[in-house]
């Protein structure tokens, strides 16, 4: 029992023994915190460190008995070492309150760090592992962004940390960082071989609960892309608003730049800063367009691997597309904004950023987007493609891995109507079509140098009366990366299937009206421009499906003119054959010619003049005539035969006047010759040819000197139609004045010996 | 009914006129074209301002047919750019007001000044102002090309290639002269003729083969041939730019006239009116187309009928032909009355050079004359030799028509001798010549100097002795123009011998519609015996104008007479002014 009691005392007395020195030790932690017991300790338990513990003074005071205040400072510099760390510290003040029960919190009242140098060695903090992985810029934003978070959260009273000459070493990369924040301001500059990275701004209390923080971020770095300034303006809670300016720095410096972008996004961030929600994006650019407002994108950030970042923006909509170019255009681009401004876009890819300062040519960034539009308006869009981007010596290459597009007018109407009163507004008679006109692109295939996508064309209108237009085009273009090497190529096929049109009511005899300008007047200079190298070359085909692809209604036409068409068009030559191959009448003043076949193409030698070779025929009075006309369409040559046979007066004869030369006047025979002359000089061309053959002649007068000929048509009711004569200059018509098929007006002067006479007679004459 | 005609027509074109809308805008008025486009245009001008043809209209306002319904805007726009520039004018604008759109069609381009580039020697020699003052439009070059074409042609290059551009901002037109080569002709290609020996057709021919080339001496061979009645149309041409033929390969295509022709005519002349004029002729006797004509003449001053035949017998030489004529006129002038009755046989041949004609005919004739009134005997029967030597200059013979240079040189002998059929001796000499010059060298030219000479010497023993027909009688519109025709006529026995100077200024361009006035000055002196002047200078100042109409030119002058010391020489009419009105007839 007594040593029962005996042990009892003795614990009793050790425990009272303990309770005290613990109370002892809690009212005296500076027991604790004294620079020997730290020496020792960190001696005993981390032996590689060094640290000046003298020159750190540990104070802890009580306010009460679980109320404690530390107070760490350090006044003059001192290092502390680990390996190959190192952290000097000019100045530390550290005032922290701790409540230790009933519950644990702490504050920061005071902190003022300065440290002048320190190189930390990241790899030796690396777990499990030697090496540490690189250092990641945008990894490093976002835990400065927690960390800056972090510490204003804890809003210390009396707040300054300075850092400056710091170096993080990742064995493969150092980055410098310099880095100072107070009550008011906070500053961030992150120095890495290539890039440099500089954030500002202040601080101040908005209200007692938030906190802004307006940030001006310069980011300067090697390559050419981010060569830029953003200025950031954030708020750390509520509605996460973020106005970005990017301005082009390098554009001084000469080289490719984007000018100007501001951006307002409406930001949500996720706590690991991986997510990123854009409710809303007013993009404000100085080029292509004012203005793209957009909403309802959540862009997903994460990491690809070491040097890339993955992003993912579903759902992106533009809502509004505005632009000086377009408020210019009005209305004729309303169709186009209409119909951007009603897709579904979505977007993914990522961003390699260790090659953003590659100087070799380098993968920069792959880009996936797809589009569609929302409503099946008259204009719809379907379009999924994948683009990678390569930079190299500060040029952006793109290459398109696959594309998927259809685009499809479902009302060409709607387009007429749209565009009326614009510029572009359709011209007649295409404006009375209406139909579809779907584009695909149907493959695209990229190889090193280019980029070739191949697609289809399907135009399908038609309007009042006999018009349609049934047109298909294949084709594939190549789009070069280096035009100097090589010009982007155009190769299609367009087929005919069906273009049929009427022509306007003209009265031939008022002649064709001057649609096209003459090339001979214009304000231009006469030099000849500088050639220069094309970049774009091309070549296309258009073919017929059929003899009558090509439908012409006139109201002189019985029934109607069709033709086929073949041609081949370059840059350097432009080659066609138009054919005729049905017959089909003309009925015009009394007369019906028949257009047996004509073709029409080029001349193979003289590139810029066309080729006739064609067959009219002409039934008058029991004969058949056949005009042959062959050679330029200019100056054509002029074959004439007939069934039976005749010569070429008689036909001539048959021709203007419906009867051989035997059954004319003398006036008449002299159209005959005036015409044979103009025929044979090869004057009279192809529309004369064809007056001749389906008008009544009254009389055709041809000047060889000037190889002109000028013809009276008669017209129904005995109405004479002149082309004038210019009696002044007319060589041959002199003094006599036909006033009908026999009468005529003559004057004339008789010379006598020494007196002459002037004298006029009207006159009827009887030839046989 | 033609009368009755036209006062309704133009009605027409006035009410016409009056139904085209018109509207003020901003203080000018507008015509309107068709639907809502308007074009500026002088107000209460029914004619004014811009008009566009049917089809233009269709093209800018529509139509019923299918696909041309309606044209856009823009496209209407488009093509009235185009049709106004046909018509000079370059810088229209465009207005729209409610729902309308006003043009203001703009200023003219007029040419002001043509560049000829890469001209031959000599081209400049003429100089083109036919453009100047007028538009810059698509007929405007055409006009240029085809005169630069001519000229070329003219100076022996019958292939030429032309081009023409103009720029109406600085009213500029530059002309691109590609001449060719100069052409001999060397080869001549006539069609065989079906029933004619084709030698003949050189008898026209105003060049010889191995001359230059020059288009105005095949033009005026083919008018030789029109004129002729022998061919209906005549025309050369060349083959240039087709490879199968030389540029110096030249094609003569014409076609005949029927050979036999009646004529009905009635008219008048200058001197008298009405004249009735029947008229036969067959200018295919043989095959080598020698021409018979015969022709009844009938007016109040002569009374003729008279046939002649040109027969051409000698194929190699088909120039030299013989011309028996027969010829019974009677004349009823103011001074003389008389019967004339001839009969012919003559030789003429003539020569042509590249410049000029040269002609000669050699007429033996036997007379018959009866004087029922005037001077002179009142019968004689007599043979004459006539003889007519002409050298005309190609120039002259091509702008007959509008005369502007060129030389005319005519010497008429005819001669008869006593014992050879004829009861006197008599030579009467009359030589003519004319020179006209295109000051300048402006085409169309500005300003035409002319001067023409006339001397006569009738050389026979006593005046008396000479028939009426072979006496000079002065005045007219042919020499002294201040004075009445043959009233210079010493007392109606007429002038032994004369010598006359004549000038005329005639200015083509200072007056509108083709009116061309001119000066004249005219001086002559008379001889009452062979060769003794007297002493009296007649002279005429005056003015005229000419008209070149459709049918010919129309003259008219008014001269002042003078004749020196008048009282001195009772020449019979005292100094006077005088007018003259012709037509057909020239300086």
């Amino acid at each position: 029992m007594r040593y029962v009691k005996g042990i009892l005392i003795t614990l009793i007395l050790l425990i009272v023994s303990l309770t005290t020195i613990v109370l002892l030790l809690w009212y005296n932690l500076d027991w604790i915190a004294h620079p020997d017991v730290l020496a020792a300790t960190q001696k005993r338990w981390a032996p590689k460190a060094k640290v000046e513990w003298d020159k750190i003074d540990i104070e802890v005071t009580n306010q009460g008995f679980f109320n404690k205040t530390l107070n760490l400072s350090i006044d003059e510099s001192t290092c502390i070492k680990w390996s190959a760390t190192e952290i000097c510290i000019e100045k530390l003040a550290l005032v922290v309150p701790v409540q230790l029960a009933p519950q644990f919190n702490y504050k920061i009242e005071k902190l003022v760090l300065i440290s002048n140098r320190s190189h930390i060695a990241l790899y030796e903090f690396a777990s499990g592992k030697q090496e540490s992985t690189p250092l990641n810029f945008n990894s490093l934003l976002l835990t400065y962004k927690s960390y800056l978070k972090q510490i204003l959260n804890l809003r210390p009273e009396d707040f300054k940390i300075e850092i400056s000459n710091s170096v993080l070493d990742s064995k493969e990369s150092q980055q410098k960082i310099d880095f100072s924040i107070d009550k008011k301001q906070v500053s961030l500059n992150f120095k890495q071989e290539t890039m440099q990275v500089a954030l500002s701004g202040d601080l101040s209390t908005l209200s007692k609960n938030e906190l802004a923080l307006k940030l001006k971020t310069d980011v300067k770095t090697e390559s050419w892309l981010l060569n830029t300034q953003v200025n950031l303006t954030a708020k750390t809670s509520g509605e996460n608003k973020i106005d970005i300016l990017a301005i082009d720095k390098s554009k001084d410096e000469g080289i490719p730049s984007f000018n100007r972008v501001e951006t307002s996004l409406d930001l949500k961030i996720s706590e690991d800063g991986s997510r990123l929600a854009i409710d809303t994006f007013d993009l404000k650019p100085d080029y292509g367009f004012d203005r793209l407002i957009g909403k309802a994108c959540v862009v997903q950030f994460y990491s690809r691997d070491e040097e890339s970042t993955t992003w993912n923006c579903q759902n992106l909509r533009v809502s509004r597309f505005d632009s000086q170019q377009i408020r210019n255009l009005k209305k004729e681009f309303k169709a186009v904004e209409d119909m951007l401004s009603d897709l579904n876009v979505k977007l993914k890819g990522y961003l390699n950023e260790k090659n953003l300062s590659s100087k070799e040519k380098a993968k920069l960034a792959e880009v996936s987007l797809s589009a569609e539009s929302v409503k099946k308006g008259f204009m719809t869009l379907d379009l999924a493609t994948q683009a990678e981007f390569f930079q190299s010596e500060k040029k952006l290459s793109w290459n398109i891995n696959n594309l998927d597009t259809n685009i499809k007018i479902n009302s060409f109407q709607e387009v007429v109507k749209r565009l009326k009163g614009s510029r572009w507004a359709i011209p007649m008679p295409l404006n009375t079509l209406d139909g579809t006109i779907k584009i695909d692109v149907e493959k695209i295939t990229s190889m090193t140098s280019s980029t070739e996508v191949q697609g289809q064309a399907r135009i399908l209108l038609k309007g009042k009366g006999q018009q349609k237009v049934d047109l298909t085009m294949n084709g594939t273009y190549t789009h070069s990366m280096d035009t100097d090497k090589r010009p982007h190529n155009l190769k299609a096929v367009i087929e005919i299937g069906k273009v049929s049109f009427h022509l306007p009511p003209f009265d031939p005899l008022k002649g064709i009206p001057s649609v096209a300008r003459d090339s001979r007047i214009s304000t231009e200079s006469n030099k000849k421009p500088k050639e220069e190298k094309s970049t774009f070359d091309y070549n296309i085909k258009i073919e017929s499906k059929s003899k009558d692809s090509i439908q012409v209604f006139y109201k002189h036409f019985e029934p109607y003119l069709t033709a086929s068409l073949k041609g081949e068009l370059t840059p350097n030559q432009s080659q066609f054959s138009v054919k005729i191959e049905d017959p089909f009448k003309i009925s015009y003043l009394r007369r019906e010619v028949t257009i047996v076949n004509f073709v029409l193409e080029n001349n193979q030698i003289a590139k810029d003049k066309i080729d006739i070779d064609g067959r009219i025929r002409y039934e008058a009075s029991g004969y058949i005539v056949f005009i042959d006309v062959l050679g330029d369409i200019g100056s054509p040559r002029v074959k004439l035969s007939s069934q039976p046979s005749l010569s070429r007066d008689d036909i001539i004869s048959l021709l203007l006047y419906k009867r051989t030369r035997s059954d004319l006047t003398q006036a008449q025979q002299q159209n005959v010759g005036g015409a044979n002359a103009a025929l044979t000089d090869r004057a009279i061309g192809l529309i004369g040819i064809w007056a001749f053959a389906s008008t009544p002649v009254e009389s055709v007068y041809y000047d060889s000197q000037t190889q002109s000929y000028q013809a009276v048509i008669g017209l129904p009711g005995e109405v004479n139609l002149s082309l004038g004569t210019d009696w002044e200059n007319s060589r041959f018509v002199g003094l006599r004045k036909r006033l009908s098929d026999r009468w005529f007006l003559v004057t004339g002067y008789e010379s006598g010996d020494e007196q002459g006479v002037g004298n006029i007679f009207l006159q009827r004459e009887y030839t046989y | 009914m033609r009368s009755s005609f036209l006062p309704f027509f133009i009605l027409t074109l006035l009410i016409l006129g009056c139904q085209s809308k018109r509207l003020e805008q901003g203080g000018e008025s507008y015509k309107q074209i068709c639907g809502k486009y308007y074009i500026r245009s002088e107000a209460y001008h029914i004619f004014s301002g811009v008009s566009f043809d049917s089809n233009e209209k269709i093209l800018i306002c529509g139509a019923e047919t299918p696909g041309w319904q309606d044209p856009p805007t823009n496209q209407a726009k488009s093509f009235i750019r185009n049709f106004l520039r046909d018509r000079g004018l370059y810088n229209p604008t465009f207005e729209q007001k409610e729902g309308k759109i006003f043009i203001d069609p703009g200023s003219v381009s007029e040419v002001e000044g043509i560049k000829f580039h890469n001209p031959p020697p000599d081209f400049f020699e003429s100089k083109f102002i036919g453009i100047d003052g007028k538009t810059i439009s698509s007929e405007s070059l055409d006009q240029i090309k085809q005169w630069t074409i001519s000229r070329l042609r003219t100076l022996s290059y019958p292939c030429p290639e032309v081009s023409v551009k103009a720029n109406p901002e600085t009213d500029q037109v530059d002309v691109y002269l590609s001449p060719g080569k100069k052409e001999n002709i060397n080869n001549l290609e006539r069609s065989q003729l079906d029933q004619l020996d084709s030698r003949i057709l050189s008898r026209f021919d105003a060049f010889q083969i191995g001359d230059p080339y020059k288009d105005e001496n095949f033009i005026l061979t083919s008018r030789r041939m029109i004129v002729s009645g022998l061919v209906d149309y005549s025309d050369f041409h060349n083959y240039c730019g087709r490879p199968e033929r030389e540029s110096n390969h030249f094609n003569h295509e014409i076609t005949f006239a029927r050979p036999r022709k009646f004529i009905f005519a009635i008219g008048g002349t200058t001197e008298e009116y009405p004249i009735l004029k029947l008229s036969w002729e067959h200018n295919r006797v043989d095959n080598k187309a020698s021409r018979f004509f015969s022709e009844l003449y009938a007016s109040s001053r002569e009374q003729s009928i008279s046939s002649e035949f040109n027969w051409y017998p000698f194929p190699n030489t088909p120039r030299l032909h013989f011309i028996p004529r027969v010829e019974v006129a009677r004349y009823s002038e103011r001074i003389y009355e008389a019967l004339s009755q001839k009969l012919g046989m003559g030789l003429a041949s003539s020569v042509d050079t590249f410049h000029n004609r040269f002609r000669w005919e050699l007429s033996p004739t036997y007379n018959v004359e009866k004087t029922f009134r005037g001077e002179g005997p009142e019968h004689s029967s007599f043979f004459s030799l006539d003889s007519y030597l002409t050298l005309m200059s190609h120039a002259f013979e091509f702008y007959q028509n509008a005369p502007r240079k060129g030389y005319l040189v005519d010497l008429n002998w005819s001669t008869r001798q006593r014992g050879l059929g004829s009861s006197i001796g008599l030579n009467r000499y009359l030589l003519t010549a004319k020179y006209l010059m295109n000051w300048g060298g402006f085409d169309p030219p500005l300003f035409v100097l002319g001067f023409r000479f006339q001397y006569g010497l009738l050389d026979i023993s006593q005046l008396d002795d000479a028939p009426v027909s072979s006496r000079f009688f002065l005045g007219g519109d042919d020499n002294l123009r201040g004075f009445p025709r043959k009233s210079l006529n010493n007392q109606g026995l007429g002038y032994s011998s004369y010598i006359y100077l004549g000038t005329e200024a005639r200015f083509l361009k200072v007056l509108p519609f083709g009116l061309q006035p001119f000066l004249l000055y005219d001086i002559a002196k008379v001889a009452l015996e062979n060769n003794t002047f007297i002493e009296p200078i007649l002279t005429s100042a005056g003015a005229g104008m000419r008209w070149q109409s459709p049918f010919g030119s129309f003259r008219a002058t008014l001269a002042y007479g003078m004749i020196d010391n008048h009282d001195q020489y009772a020449l019979g009419p005292t100094n006077q002014w005088k007018a003259f009105f012709s037509f057909g007839k020239e300086f």
